[in-house]
């Protein structure tokens, strides 16, 4: 759940108002306000949206017991998730932006799939075939 | 019921609408354009963000080579087993074959995938949802698509049986909209009756209850009892950061397997614990912290070392978002009612994965995918019509919760709680009985009949609130009606096979091997048998002879 917006860098661009799939937002004259703060699923597409790394979700359903604004600004947490998705400015990387994925994949792939995974019989045939690799998970 | 003479404050006619604005309706407004069709998309979000796919940061996709004859039977055929003999394996080529060509095509517009640090091989297959959506959303942008955001369909419209267009409300301005169009795709997604997953507020099955307004038909909706392990007060049934490295314990701290032992574990001891300790690789836990974003963000704010500490975890219902039942297609992608195409999560997915469970890379192949022939089919449908798309009588079909009233006795919230209450419970929905779904059946037929004849939406002090409220009314009727549909088809199948799992009847029953259960109905739901037919293969087979 949303937690805050940072008053002192927030610039009013409204950039959340208009993508937060659920309408959490509403304008002001001042800075975004967050006024149905109970339909945010913390799906933190504001904040990779937000230019200037102004917005604090919360990865859980309710509202975090005493949390302390400045002390989470100050942590420098603030657009982790943004940095961690390669987006900038409020703008999405042209393409994927790393290849961690392939390299987690390519590091594991030397190794048979662990016995138990989900769709182990898939992946073992896998396996067996020239592009083992191909397969996603999740 | 609008008269006729109501005035929209947006009024619009195109070829094609599509309703939904995840992957499938972004394909299915993509592929129609490509036919020439002039396109709306009306999104009840935002098209970008919305959904499971647009909030998953991570998401895989099944695709197959196009010239590796061993690759591409061996990813169809391996979901052969756990499809339950209602796939068909002519669909697994079909879909993945198109989900490359989508992707091939991103590739074209220049979206740039890894590759591997020597810089030879690229990687197609893990997908990151929001940057892709957000890239699309351009794409659609090119493609002179008219996006309508925030703009939730209430009913659709139909002329002399025909699907002719949708109306709806904007949430965030309360304006009103109508569109006219030749051909309807519903691409709305599935449902998890808000059980607090990623995406699933806007997923509460409206597209299911519009289509069956006019006529729509389901199918599978028992293999719906799909649920999956969160951490604790999270949204993120995610499975990918933990394959291969995690491990799940009872409450009490025992080891424990993953699926129906790990489910009966919490039912009896009340709780589990997760840990990735099965690596103590630095490497292979530093790409996993980096290659699953979203999931980490938990864990970093939360200040928990997932390597080296348990972290408490629920079991939490994805129903259709993740599970195979829905709107029942054939192999254009039509729904039972001319003009009306479905693609993507709403609809049924069993012509892919059968009974079984589709995973998030199948999924996402068959958005991309089906989306694209539904749009296709749309956009061909509607040349019937031209320039009468315009002019044509419609009418609106919105039956249920459509209408306004002074007062009304339930609240929306209310019903919704009553459907909440009967379909999240893992000894409800995960491990089914026969007395236990009548149970419930009987609970939600007595609202249907009690409270639904007088439920309507209430004029609120600002045009705002009154949209929002009109678009609670509409989505508290649709998810009674998709418990409905489900519980019933539940009760009709006694026999456990896929996500459908009934504790009376444990083993599959012969009478039910190679039969689908199709399903539908409003005022009195109907379920019947129908038997499993490969359409698509037996169709290629004799064009082969």
């Amino acid at each position: 759940m949303i937690e805050f917006i940072n008053a002192d860098t927030c610039t009013n661009c409204n950039r959340c108002v208009e993508i937060c799939p659920t309408d959490v937002f509403e304008p002001s004259a001042t800075v975004v306000q967050i006024a149905r703060r109970h339909d945010c699923t913390s799906c933190m597409n504001c904040e990779l949206y937000c230019p200037t790394d102004s917005i604090y979700v919360s990865p859980i359903r309710t509202p975090e017991v005493d949390l302390d604004e400045a002390a989470v600004i100050a942590s420098g947490i603030l657009g982790s998730y943004r940095r961690a998705m390669n987006w900038e400015n409020g703008q999405p990387p042209q393409g994927t932006g790393d290849n961690w994925g392939l390299q987690l994949r390519q590091h594991r792939g030397e190794h048979p799939p662990p016995e138990g995974d989900r769709d182990y019989a898939i992946r073992l045939r896998l396996y067996n075939v020239r592009d083992r690799n191909l397969i996603a998970t999740e | 019921m609008p008269s006729p003479t109501e005035q929209f404050d947006i009024d619009q006619t195109s070829d094609v609408l599509v309703i939904g604005g995840g992957p499938a309706g972004a394909w299915a407004a993509l592929a129609a354009a490509d036919e020439g069709a002039s396109v709306v998309i009306a999104e009840k979000g935002y098209l970008g963000t919305s959904g499971p796919f647009g909030v998953g940061a991570n998401t895989g996709i099944y695709y197959i080579m196009p010239d590796d004859q061993e690759q591409r039977d061996t990813i169809v055929d391996a979901r052969q087993p756990i499809a339950y003999g209602l796939s068909d394996p002519a669909w697994g080529y079909r879909v993945f074959d198109q989900s490359y060509a989508n992707l091939d095509a991103i590739a074209k517009w220049g979206y740039e995938w890894p590759r591997t640090p020597d810089g030879t091989k690229e990687h197609r297959g893990s997908l990151r949802g929001p940057t892709i959506m957000a890239f699309l959303r351009s794409i659609l942008i090119k493609h002179a698509v008219t996006i309508l955001d925030h703009s939730p369909a209430l009913e659709l419209l139909t002329s002399e049986g025909a699907a002719a267009g949708a109306r709806g409300v904007n949430k965030q301005t309360g304006q009103t909209w109508q569109v006219r169009a030749g051909a309807v795709v519903m691409t709305t997604g599935g449902t998890a009756f808000l059980s607090g997953i990623l995406g699933d507020k806007t997923h509460t099955g409206d597209g299911y209850l519009m289509a069956a307004e006019i006529g729509a038909e389901f199918s599978g909706m028992e293999f719906t009892g799909q649920f999956h392990a969160a951490p604790a007060e999270t949204y993120l049934t995610r499975g990918a950061y933990r394959s291969g490295v995690g491990t799940y314990y009872d409450k009490n701290g025992k080891k424990t397997k993953e699926g129906r032992n790990m489910v009966n574990a919490v039912l009896q001891t009340g709780g589990a614990w997760d840990q990735l300790d099965r690596t103590d690789d630095p490497l292979t836990q530093d790409l996993i912290r980096r290659s699953h974003p979203i999931a980490f963000q938990y864990f970093e704010r939360k200040g928990i070392d997932p390597f080296n500490e348990r972290y408490p975890i629920n079991f939490v219902l994805e129903g259709t978002m993740r599970a195979g039942g829905g709107i029942a297609i054939d192999d254009d992608l039509a729904t039972s009612v001319p003009g009306l195409f479905a693609g993507g999560d709403c609809t049924s997915r069993e012509k892919l994965t059968g009974g079984g469970p589709p995973g998030g890379g199948p999924a996402s192949a068959w958005a991309f995918a089906t989306g694209y022939f539904a749009g296709q089919s749309a956009a061909r449908f509607a040349t019937n019509y031209g320039k009468q798309t315009a002019t044509r009588k419609v009418i609106a079909a919105g039956r249920f919760g459509a209408a306004q009233h002074a007062k009304r006795d339930v609240s929306p919230e209310e019903i919704i709680e009553i459907v909440r209450d009967e379909m999240l419970p893992l000894d409800k929905n995960y491990w089914r009985t026969g007395p236990g779904l009548r149970a419930s059946l009987a609970r939600f037929e007595s609202v249907w009949r009690d409270a639904i004849p007088g439920f309507g939406w209430v004029a609120q002090a600002t045009v705002k609130a009154t949209a929002r409220d009109r678009l609670s009314t509409r989505e508290a009727a649709s998810l009674l009606s998709a418990g409905r549909w489900i519980y019933t088809s539940a009760l009709e199948r006694t026999e456990s096979r896929g996500l459908h799992r009934r504790t009376d009847f444990p083993d599959y029953n012969p009478e039910f091997e190679g039969q689908h259960l199709i399903s539908g109905g409003l005022d009195e739901v109907w379920v019947r048998k129908v038997r499993h037919v490969n359409t698509l293969s037996d169709r290629l087979a004799l064009e082969a002879v």
